[in-house]
């Protein structure tokens, strides 16, 4: 049988004496999308952030292919981290304003690649391909960008890694319903083309319903339960 | 896809967004005091520039058989006790002034960048050690200390840069601090991370860029201060040699024949007051134009 992409075992974060969340264990197969659903302020996004090595939790493990990352020292953790990626709440943040689209798109091709001017611009041309971007969009800053149009380069950028798993933290709460489908669509797509699996965070349990295989419930600082979702309806 | 897109991409044959630079000039342009406090330094820096060559008279040069002449054909602004022409020492002292105040503030704005950059960034013992630091400068009065730094090296042009730049580059540091706090949990700055981009990576691309406007406002405004911090060392006697024409210097100097010759004061106080003045119009220009809380702020 082979290994989870994600494992987390026994998650727990603790603030001081505020205890976020405890005992949080779930896995994540290749091209299995599981999503958290909680409350707001439950530990969600500090779940992803521990996932992604943004935070660092106070007790347990999270596996990846089957290391504890949590194990890791830093060169090695960094070798590992394009394979995990994350997927911010707000669009408005999530690129640097000071930089147009494109800039910000071949920057993670930019850092690890190694690719010339040339293959950049082509790399960068095949994954606005792949993420429905049009030129026009990668020349703007991302000011002049609608909040779907960011959520496009973030996917591409993101996906210029070739990640195996990415922390997708309430990626369209911030956009209107028609735009929201669009890039679940893509999700969807990108992971029907290339495996990558997704945890979706959200309080929103009917998007929640439409694309996840698995869903965990967070409650009151723990995983309460993990149901799953007969995944019939295609966005 | 296509080679279309590509071409498109290199030759940028579709509408360029405007960029923030130009959106910074235009609105610059909408504002008629930021253009007259513009132009105004233009002139002062174009004066201080080619002062030795439109200079009438060397600044230096002591004529006792004309001192204390008030304003004449001969000598537009008077001359001084040492029968000195004032405008050639007010032209010269403008390029003193401009200059040592520009090395002060690049020190102080390099200084102040790279420790609030570490402290801001580093958080922990790194953030503890430089905030205390900057605490101890900031608890001093400025021209207190500066005096004391002058009074331990000595006259001079490199020592009077030197202190004002030691009694400075903390209020930078501080501001930079904030700036890169706020800026590093930003959700582009994670996604760098995600991303593998290394701390100098991060801080050279992503934090600096977004937090220098704010710093460059506090230069204008600081600007100012530090022409006044000059003009106070040189009027107390211990900024300059006596051989450099300055503007404080010239004021103490003048403030003995305050009743006989009034203009041995006043013309240098003007050009004090005047170029304090422009930088102070310039950094709230600049501060109105780039603060998102503000009437027809933020670049957008």
């Amino acid at each position: 049988m082979s290994l989870p992409v994600l494992a987390v075992n026994e998650l727990a974060m603790s603030f001081g004496t505020l205890e976020v969340f405890r005992n949080v264990s779930f896995s994540v197969s290749r091209g299995e999308t599981v999503g958290l659903f909680g409350k707001s302020g439950s530990g969600k996004t500090t779940i992803g952030k521990c996932i992604v090595g943004l935070e660092r939790p106070t007790g347990g493990e999270i596996r990846v292919q089957g290391e504890n990352i949590l194990n890791m020292g830093k060169k090695e953790f960094r070798k590992l981290r394009p394979k995990i990626q994350m997927i911010f709440q707000h669009p408005e943040t999530s690129l640097d304003p000071r930089m147009k689209a494109f800039e910000n798109l071949i920057e993670p091709l930019k850092l690890h690649s190694g690719l010339k001017q040339e293959a950049l611009l082509k790399r960068g041309e095949e994954l606005a391909e792949l993420t429905g971007l049009r030129p026009e969009h990668l020349a703007r800053y991302p000011v002049q960008l609608s909040g779907g149009e960011i959520q496009r380069i973030v996917l591409a950028r993101i996906m210029a890694l070739s990640p195996d798993f990415i922390v997708a933290d309430e990626p369209t709460s911030m956009l209107d319903v028609s735009v929201q489908a669009q890039i679940l669509r893509l999700m969807q797509k990108l992971q029907r083309e290339t495996g990558v699996s997704y945890l979706l965070i959200s309080h929103d349990l009917e998007v929640l319903k439409k694309v996840c295989h698995r869903i965990a419930y967070l409650d009151n600082g723990t995983i309460t339960s993990i149901e799953n979702i007969n995944r019939g309806v295609k966005i | 896809m296509d080679n279309v897109f590509a071409n498109r991409l290199r030759k940028k044959s579709f509408s360029l967004p405007e960029a923030y630079g130009s959106q910074f000039a235009k609105r610059v342009f909408q504002r008629k005091d930021m253009l007259f406090a513009l132009a105004a330094l233009l002139i002062f820096a174009g004066l201080a520039l080619f002062a030795p060559f439109i200079s009438p008279y060397d600044p230096n040069a002591i004529d006792l058989k004309n001192k204390n002449l008030g304003p004449s054909e001969e000598h537009i602004l008077g001359t001084d006790y040492l029968g000195r022409d004032l405008l050639s020492r007010i032209l010269i002292g403008a390029r003193t002034s401009l200059s040592i105040a520009s090395g002060v503030v690049l020190v102080s704005l390099f200084l102040g960048t790279a420790a609030g950059c570490a402290a801001g960034y580093y958080g922990g013992l790194v953030d503890e050690s430089i905030s205390r630091v900057i605490d101890i400068f900031l608890s001093f009065p400025g021209v207190i200390f500066a005096l004391t730094i002058m009074g331990a090296l000595g006259t001079g042009i490199f020592n009077l840069m030197l202190a004002l730049s030691i009694v400075h580059w903390a209020k930078y540091a501080r501001m930079m601090r904030g700036q890169v706090l706020s800026i590093k949990k930003q959700e582009f700055v994670l996604s760098a991370i995600t991303g593998g981009a290394g701390d100098f990576y991060i801080i050279r691309k992503h934090i600096v860029p977004n937090a220098i406007a704010t710093l460059l406002v506090l230069a204008t405004i600081d600007f100012g201060h530090v022409i006044l911090s000059i003009a106070t060392l040189s009027f107390l006697g211990i900024g300059l040699p006596a051989d450099v024409p300055e503007w404080g210097a010239m004021l103490s100097a003048g403030k003995e024949f305050m009743r006989t010759a009034p203009y041995q004061t006043i013309f240098p106080g003007l050009a004090i007051t005047f170029i304090v003045i422009i930088f102070s119009i310039l950094g709230d220009g600049m501060r109105d134009i780039l603060d998102p809380n503000h009437e027809g702020g933020e670049i957008d």
